[in-house]
């Protein structure tokens, strides 16, 4: 019950996005950690990828022209294959030390930045979402 | 989501381990005996850094452990003072291998690496505050 209403909303696609960020916030702190470690590659989850099946994920929930509501037939969490949520060693675009690490301070610090600032605008999105359902559960707004 | 308070935890026990051998090397830059009062000069300290390593932690962000060690490869500094407690034969005394320029970087970068956790930290708290505003 609750999940066919709240399937159609976008919080399950919110739920990947925040899912996604959370993971790459710990991947990118793990490369802060690892900063000083010789040999240290660094990691990072593949934005490009992720944002492709959040494409093809919204793409397939447009609303079919039909009288009657049918919930849809794949659920959303099934649409995001596990490996997206996997760190990889991504090609060195930095200065690359004489280990073959590649160390950007700066980078990794830009790039929580923007992920920490993703994941709260995800947030709240997600919670004006849910605050809306309460409005209607409550009959009050 | 406490994954990485922890993996920060552990990058800032490291750094903090690093300034505290930088530390040690400094004030014993002039030490020419060991604890148990023999004539042998201070070896300089040294923290090397690796990945830790935990199951599944390639796909993921993984910490950092450290170990420290003693470098025995440097040669002392030898200074012809004769009649010093502690000169040799010839009346050098060996004074530790620690270059104090080294050792100030060094502890420049282990403090910035430091900072650049903390805010890291910081990063991590505000997300978790935000994950909490979904739970109303």
């Amino acid at each position: 019950m609750l999940d066919s209403i709240l399937n159609p909303s976008s919080v399950p696609l919110l739920e990947q996005a925040a899912k996604f960020n959370e993971r790459r916030h710990e991947v990118l702190v793990g490369n802060v950690a690892n900063i000083d470690t010789p040999h240290y590659q660094r990691r990072d989850l593949d934005q490009d990828s992720f944002v492709d099946a959040l494409r093809d994920a919204i793409a397939s929930r447009q609303p079919t022209p039909t009288r009657h509501y049918t919930p849809p037939a794949q659920p959303v969490r099934d649409q995001f294959a596990a490996s997206l949520f996997e760190a990889r060693e991504p090609d060195a675009v930095n200065v690359t030390f004489q280990d073959g690490a590649e160390r950007s301070i700066e980078t990794e610090i830009a790039e929580l930045t923007r992920t920490s600032l993703q994941q709260r605008f995800t947030i709240e999105v997600m919670a004006a979402q849910l605050a809306t359902l309460q409005a209607v559960i409550a009959e009050s707004p | 989501m406490f994954r990485a308070l922890d993996i920060t935890t552990s990058a800032l026990a490291a750094q903090r381990q690093r300034m505290n051998t930088v530390a040690a090397n400094i004030a014993n830059a002039q030490t020419t005996r060991d604890e148990f009062g023999n004539a042998s000069p201070y070896q300089r300290r040294l923290v090397r850094f690796m990945e830790r390593t935990e199951p599944g932690a390639e796909s993921r962000g993984s910490g950092v452990d450290y170990e420290i060690e003693i470098d025995t490869q440097s040669q002392p500094r030898k200074l012809h003072q004769p009649g010093h407690p502690d000169a040799d034969a010839d009346g050098y005394v060996s004074y530790p291998a620690i270059d104090l320029v080294s050792e100030f970087v060094n502890a420049l970068e282990a403090s910035r690496a430091y900072q650049a956790n903390v805010a890291a930290m910081e990063m991590s708290k505000a997300m978790e505050q935000g994950s909490l505003r979904i739970l109303g």
